[in-house]
């Protein structure tokens, strides 16, 4: 049974996790960086990586419990992600992969979100909405490959969020911070609902809700309410349509913004109403990490999926539906 | 499988309609449930937009509402342009109800899974009528192979639920991007020989001002993240 050691660092996250191919999470080990004041800095979180790498690395192995020559292969994310951060974690992969003399394994990041909340939810061939800080996909497996069913046109949800929290002075991360004042929220203010065929438009929203805080008419506890209300309404609408569209019947929720519990909500009660079924990836596989790396590595080594050290760039904008998808069937 | 409180809730209040006799339940789409019946001795299919419960209700009931009328006035002005839609036949907003004429005949996906249609034939057809669609200022905003019926060969276009009015040359440019990703997720193998057919009918139909579209089409899709073809623009 294979056994991988995975790297992420496509973001704000660098982490290490050990996976097998069966889905043993042996570790989970994931360090985050914080700007001290607004979004990322990608060659900040880049130094940020390199500086932990060493420590988190030694902290996976430990929790594992294996030996680094008892690994069968080293997986890392390539991408999509910001250029500095991905090069953290492929210097390190090819650095392991070719003192160790094992093979190095590719892994998309957004497939990694999919597998990991398959594996979480027991979900076998769900719709996934994906949302995190740098992405807002609806996705389902067609002809072997995660097509693409509806995106964002321009921000992510977890980036609406996190900027509307950042401007109204509610810090960091957005949605716990948006979703709290939302719980206090009665009054539902007009924002624009914008849903274009099967994707979802967030930058207007964005613009409307800070004008409206700029105004001072409206309490910050209803734009938030009427923001979260909008923002989510509009992503539940597009994952019904890709039920609808696709015959499927389970939905999973997975990424950052999958800790959400009123998206979940949201998403369980439209579930609940097309009798199909609903879950959410664990919290502690919601957010970017090591493991998910690991175990879709130990996927994609099982179906023999390797890549050459002198090929293995880094792949910042590297789409989820260029991955074949060569372990399902 | 989804939704039977709903389902008979809103039978029960299309019975209660004179002259509506409801024959079965077409399908439950995404925001709305389609049942087959006859109003006043005409063949009609009633679309019934279902609350959402995981909208707010304020949220939900406007969008319901604005939808209904929405769909009611594109469809109007679509039949007058020449585009084959189903009629409108009886319309209440409040309840989100809308009565159409059923269009008999095959959807497009079905017929491009199975091959049996001639596809550039009907492609070319279902872009000309887009085509005219657009020269009215009639945005779809839905256009997939499940949103397109073939009756006798013909194209009827249906489901403007998500239509709105506008000449700006990027809704336009919009509206057959999502025609493509819906071609791309549903018919990954076909895609190139559909959308040029599908091309050729929509040039025919706009004239000049189709180029400009298109243009559009491969700009917008561009704008999208992570398109392979962005990576020859960067550096480093």
């Amino acid at each position: 049974m294979p056994l991988v050691l995975g790297i992420e660092s496509t973001a704000h996250t660098f982490g290490v996790g050990v996976a097998s191919e069966k889905g043993e999470i042996l570790a989970n080990v994931n360090s985050v960086y914080r700007p001290v004041a607004g979004g990322i800095k990608p060659s900040e979180a880049a130094e940020h990586h390199s500086k932990v790498a060493p420590e988190v690395l030694k902290k996976a192995l430990e929790a594992s419990g294996v030996s680094m020559e008892s690994i069968d292969a080293i997986a890392v994310a390539l991408g999509p992600g910001l250029g500095p951060c991905l090069r953290v974690g492929a210097t390190l992969a090819r650095y392991l992969a070719s003192l160790l003399g094992k093979p190095l394994v590719p892994v998309n990041h957004a497939v990694a979100h999919i597998e990991i909340a398959r594996l979480s939810t027991g979900l076998r061939d769900p719709v996934v909405v994906y949302v995190a800080g740098g992405n807002t996909i609806i996705t389902t497996f067609v002809d072997g490959r995660y097509r693409i069913f509806g995106e964002t046109l321009d921000i992510a949800l977890g980036n609406l969020m996190d900027t509307f929290a950042r401007e109204v002075g509610l810090g960091f991360p957005g949605v716990p911070r948006v979703e709290e004042m939302a719980a206090r929220g009665r009054n539902l203010v007009p924002l624009p609902y914008s849903v274009k065929g099967q994707d979802v438009s967030y930058s207007g929203l964005l613009t409307a809700a800070l004008r409206l805080y700029k105004e001072g008419r409206h309490d910050l506890e209803d734009i938030c309410y009427s923001l979260v209300e909008t923002a989510y309404s509009m992503l539940v609408e597009v994952a019904e349509r890709a039920l609808a569209h696709t015959g499927k019947n389970e939905v999973v929720l997975t990424g950052g913004v999958a800790r959400s519990p009123l998206l979940a909500n949201k998403l369980a009660k439209m579930a609940e109403a097309r009798g199909a079924r609903f879950a959410s990836v664990a919290p502690e596989l919601a957010g970017d990490n090591g493991a998910m790396i690991a175990y879709t590595g130990a996927l994609a080594y099982t179906a023999g999926v390797t890549i050459p050290i002198e090929e293995s760039h880094v792949r910042p904008l590297w789409r989820l539906d260029e991955v074949e998808v060569l372990w399902r069937k | 499988m989804a939704e039977v409180g709903s389902y008979n809730e809103s039978i029960a209040y299309l019975k209660s309609l004179v002259g509506f006799e409801a024959l079965r339940v077409i399908g439950v789409g995404a925001e709305a449930i389609l049942v087959e019946g006859y109003l006043c001795r005409l063949h009609v299919v009633a679309k019934y937009r279902v609350p959402k419960v995981y909208r707010a209700e304020q949220l939900d009931n406007l969008l319901r509402k604005t939808r209904t009328v929405l769909e009611a006035k594109l469809l109007g002005r679509a039949a007058m342009a020449g585009v084959n839609v189903p009629h409108v036949v009886y319309v209440d907003a409040e309840e989100g109800l809308l009565v159409l004429t059923y269009v008999e005949g095959e959807r497009m996906k079905e017929l491009l899974q199975d091959y049996r249609e001639d596809l550039r034939r009907l492609a070319r057809e279902v872009g000309y009528m887009v085509g005219l669609l657009h020269n009215e200022g009639i945005i779809h905003g839905d256009l997939t192979t499940s949103n397109i019926i073939v009756l006798r060969g013909r194209p009827y276009i249906i489901d403007f639920g998500l239509g709105f009015l506008s000449r700006r040359i990027e809704d336009a440019g919009v509206d057959l991007h999502l025609f493509k990703r819906a071609l791309e997720s549903t018919h990954p193998s076909l895609v190139e020989e559909v959308f040029s057919s599908f091309a050729e009918g929509y040039r025919l139909a706009r004239g000049s001002v189709a180029e400009e579209v298109l243009r559009k089409v491969e700009e917008i899709r561009m704008r999208g993240r992570y398109v392979a073809q962005r990576r020859r623009k960067l550096f480093w």
